[in-house]
């Protein structure tokens, strides 16, 4: 046990280090194309082109759909779309380099991989719906919000590490 | 002067192709610096593992600097980038949503990306849960958001406007906040049951 | 680790107090004379009613319509979703906050032309960026919208083309007549800005 955390620790990258790059990334996408990081944005993409395929009418009947799927090009020819792409390719490269590979559940000792996997899915849709109230995720609007010093980054971030940190107690059991 | 393609200085057809380059970077970080896995993540919030906040933390500040400093060497125009709107109701209720979602299910959207891509069968599960969410979210706009979603709204503001003092001044502050943060996560570890992952 | 870090802590906090201690600039960006001869001189300020009525039934998540009449005549009869800040409120704080939306297509519109160009012309001044006018006014969208009158036969096709366009629109609005009860003000719609249109305009939206 003792050696697998030494093993991980070695591997893991530096935190400030790695913070100290992601804000260079940051500054780069700005420099660029005049906006930051964000996640949740592909998945919505993903969201309204299947209902787009699905239901063509009502994508465009409903005023959430309409904006998206009422344009020529598919939902998924976005920023972000290219952008999430990126991060699985990153991510793979990094997993790869690290030996990280490994199809697994990852849960504390204390619950089963099925509540693990029930509370991933609950957790999921938390955010889903949580993203999109909030307009953006904890990489769009608090991350990238707090880099370009806007109130509206420093509130997301304070209500989603605010409720984290009040509610932790109770859940406790998931994680230690 | 910045950025470069909403200012027309390079090609809008450069735009995907640096978007890719921006994710790939963003993914590679994250996954290098242990975001792929929710327990190290939650460890923030247990006091055992304080990676998302040095991380977090670091990069705003490094990004904020580096605006800051380019919009002062007139590099880029912040005018021209964009700003989150602060749409105050559903910004805090967003937020508290997001928050139980990140104390549930270990993971945000980006890093259950990279946790999936690594093989994490939770973070892929994490990940139809957002689709899911997001999907419920937009069938029921209308009736249960809507209002919500554009109540309060503020414009555009910048945080040092919001409490009235110059940017240099609040960067500064968020600077000492920020090493005072390490510096007292850096201690915690020692008062907290270590928790192997 | 101690040395390290103690190091860079003081590098980040040198970098923060030079920034204080740097003389200000000022960045906010009144136009010149000369660049605003040059704004006026361009004819693409003005959107024609047909323009606006398209996005406006196309629900433009970019369109952002600006009243800029008095508020009774504002509450009497608007456009729909648009907002009202009368001429004397323009360059208050409250205003700022809708015309600093870059990534929005702002559209001053009063009863004529004269009072939204005067609005265009104060909100260039201050160097908020896409704003326009719709062309006419309020009476130009009464008579081509609202009250579309029956192209003559013998005049060209496009005429007959933008009748009908007018004639669904008019549909859509309400028909026939100026519909006082059309929805008021309030916030103006929104949704992730990311429909690209127009000239320069900011970036879009995050996540």
């Amino acid at each position: 046990m003792e050696n697998k955390v030494l093993e991980n620790k070695r591997k893991y990258m530096n935190p400030y280090l790695a913070g100290f790059l992601l804000g260079l990334v940051i500054i780069f996408a700005f420099y660029y194309t005049g906006r930051g990081l964000g996640a949740s944005g592909a998945i919505k993409s993903a969201v309204v082109a299947s209902v787009d395929a699905v239901a063509h009418n009502h994508a465009l009947a409903s005023e959430f759909y309409a904006p998206y799927a009422s344009k020529e090009e598919s939902p998924l020819s976005s920023w972000l779309v290219f952008e999430i792409i990126g991060v699985m390719i990153g991510a793979l490269i990094s997993g790869i380099i690290a030996g990280r590979l490994k199809l697994k559940v990852e849960h504390s000792p204390k619950i089963s991989s099925k509540t693990r996997l029930i509370m991933a899915i609950l957790g999921g849709v938390l955010f889903g719906i949580g993203s999109q109230l909030g307009r953006g995720c904890t990489s769009g609007a608090a991350l990238t919000g707090m880099a370009t010093l806007s109130t509206a980054g420093f509130v997301s971030m304070l209500a989603i590490f605010g409720t984290g940190y009040t509610f932790a107690w109770f859940f406790r059991k998931f994680w230690i | 002067m910045g950025p470069l393609i909403p200012n027309e200085i390079i090609g809008a057809n450069w735009d995907f192709l640096i978007a890719l380059l921006v994710g790939i970077g963003f993914g590679y970080i994250l996954e290098r610096a242990g975001f792929s896995s929710s327990r190290k993540l939650a460890g923030v919030f247990y006091g055992y593992d304080f990676v998302v906040l040095r991380v977090f933390f670091t990069a705003a500040i490094t990004a904020a600097f580096g605006l800051y400093y380019f919009q002062y060497f007139e590099w880029i125009d912040l005018s021209m980038i964009y700003i989150n709107p602060l749409y105050l109701t559903s910004t805090l209720i967003g937020g508290v949503i997001m928050g139980f979602g990140f104390i549930i299910g270990g993971y945000c959207p980006g890093t259950s990306v990279c946790g999936a891509m690594i093989g994490k069968i939770d973070a892929m599960v994490f990940i139809g849960g957002i689709f899911l969410g997001i999907f419920f979210y937009g069938e029921t706009y209308e009736l249960l958001w809507k209002k919500i979603y554009l109540d309060n709204f503020l414009g555009a503001p910048l945080v040092f406007d919001s409490l009235g003092i110059s940017n240099a001044l609040f960067i500064l502050g968020l600077s000492i906040a920020a090493l005072l943060a390490f510096w007292i996560t850096a201690q915690i570890p020692k008062f907290v049951k270590r928790v192997d992952y | 680790m101690n040395l390290r870090y103690t190091l860079l802590s003081i590098i980040l906090l040198i970098l923060a107090f030079g920034f204080v201690l740097l003389p200000k600039k000022d960045f906010s960006k009144d136009l010149g004379a000369e660049d605003m001869l040059l704004a006026v001189l361009d004819d693409s300020r003005f959107l024609s009613t047909d323009e606006v009525a398209n996005m406006i039934i196309n629900q433009d998540p970019n369109l952002l319509l600006i009243d800029v009449r008095i508020a009774d005549q504002f509450s009497e009869f608007n456009l729909r979703g648009a907002v009202n800040l009368p001429l004397d409120s323009l360059l208050t704080e409250g205003a700022d906050m809708y015309l600093s939306q870059t990534a929005k297509t702002k559209v001053f519109y009063s009863n004529g032309s004269i009072y939204s160009s005067q609005a265009w012309l104060l909100s260039k001044r201050k160097g908020y960026k896409n704003v326009f006018i719709m062309r006419g006014g309020l009476n130009q969208w009464i008579e081509t919208i609202m009250q579309p009158t029956e192209p003559k036969p013998g005049e060209p096709q496009t005429a007959f083309q933008t009748y009908e366009a007018r004639k669904g629109a008019s549909q859509f609005f309400g028909g026939g007549s100026a519909d006082a009860s059309s929805s008021g003000a309030g916030a103006p719609k929104s949704g992730s800005p990311t429909l690209k249109k127009g000239k320069k305009k900011g970036a879009a939206g995050g996540c």
